[in-house]
């Protein structure tokens, strides 16, 4: 099963819960899909055994062959394309471009678009293949093609972790799509509960079975739980703000080894997960 | 000359539009006798990206010589610079906008 951890807000938590999980449970594996900023890595100290450059085809124009018939340019919904008879010439925006593929195949004369790689990241896999990140490259201006092309490499484990990027928009949810479970982690702060309310809908409207982790609990701030009953979603654990935790995750230790009763409450969080979604 | 006009009107005496590719009316003009070619809601308006792309194109492919409006974004600029189109920047009325252009140097 497959089992993503998001949050809406940035550093609630996502990556001490999804590598806390994966440390904790057998047969697991761990997929950083947050590759605008992958961080699992840090914790789980993998040994990497392929690295392998990830591109997207996008177009390239031959002006000797092309006749400026402005096909290519009318086709393109994106409006990567400028075709300019007066000067002989084939303007292309590479940032508008989504690799669909479509100027290619309207153009009437063969050989006038070729489609070549265009590289924007990079994807490592190690511990026998049961960690897997994707880092996109500087400039590349979206994330998704780069988070949809890990999923190739997602192993068959019994448990596969898919820690999320944040936010709400497009990575988030080409990330939670294809996943069985979605655990959304949060701070009891007014901008974790703002932010959480924002995912929370995102889940929803994916129809995916979810549940609430709240990171940084503190007994005296009831703002998560009040949340959790106002819009009925289960909270399937709390882990209270504790200094040697937050020093350990700052040396890059896994919550894991620095509280390690935690194990068995991450074990027991993945059991109620199967049995919520069998 | 056929002249584009990034318009928020229909006629001579609304404003050149505020923004280029985001205007309201794509207007097409006759500069020397002042008579409107085409007049017409500007369709990609409210787009999502390569807007500026997009009514460069138009501008282009209808054979336009010159575009009257505010300042370009980067990728119209490039693409209306290898079409050869002639940028006339201007802020006021459409009609004063017409008499300066055919007044420049």
């Amino acid at each position: 099963m497959k089992v993503a951890v998001a949050s809406g807000k940035g550093g609630t938590g996502k990556t001490i819960v999804s590598t806390s999980l994966f440390l904790s449970v057998n047969d697991a594996a761990y997929i950083d899909m947050d590759v605008e900023e992958p961080n699992g890595a840090i914790f789980i100290s993998p040994e990497i055994e392929r690295e392998e450059r990830f591109s997207l085809p996008v177009p390239s124009f031959n002006e000797n062959i092309c006749t400026f018939c402005n096909a290519c340019a009318e086709a393109c919904v994106y409006s990567a394309i400028s075709v300019i008879p007066q000067a002989k010439k084939v303007l292309f925006f590479e940032e508008l471009c989504h690799s669909c593929g479509v100027c290619k195949y309207v153009c009437p004369e063969p050989g006038a678009i070729v489609e070549v790689p265009k590289e924007i990241g990079t994807i490592r896999v190690g511990n026998n293949g049961n960690f897997v990140e994707g880092t996109l490259d500087i400039g590349i201006p979206s994330a998704v093609p780069l988070i949809s092309g890990i999923k190739r490499y997602i192993p068959d484990n019994d448990v596969v972790i898919l820690d999320s990027p944040p936010g709400t928009s497009c990575p988030v949810v080409e990330t939670l799509k294809d996943s069985d479970y979605v655990i959304l982690v949060t701070e009891p702060t007014p901008f974790g509960i703002n932010d959480l309310s924002l995912a929370l809908d995102i889940v929803r409207e994916l129809e995916k079975p979810h549940g609430i982790i709240v990171n940084k609990h503190n007994e005296k701030v009831s703002l998560a739980r009040e949340f959790a009953r106002s819009k009925d979603v289960e909270i399937l654990l709390e882990i209270p703000f504790s200094r040697k935790v937050a020093e350990g995750y700052s040396k890059g230790i896994p919550l894991v080894d620095i509280e390690p009763e935690y194990r068995s409450n991450f074990k027991d969080l993945i059991e109620r997960i199967r049995v919520t979604i069998s | 000359m056929k002249v584009f006009v990034a318009a928020a009107g229909k006629d001579l005496d609304s404003m050149v539009a505020d923004r280029f590719a985001r205007c309201p009316v794509i207007m097409g003009i006759e500069s020397e006798t002042g008579e409107i070619l085409e007049a017409i809601d500007n369709p990609y308006k409210d787009g999502t990206g390569g807007v500026g792309v997009k009514v460069a194109n138009h501008i282009i492919q209808n054979g336009y010589k010159a575009a009257i409006g505010p300042q370009t974004g980067p990728n119209a600029t490039s693409a209306l610079e290898e079409g050869g189109i002639e940028l006339f920047t201007f802020q006021g009325t459409i009609r004063d906008a017409l008499e300066a252009f055919n007044k420049r140097k």
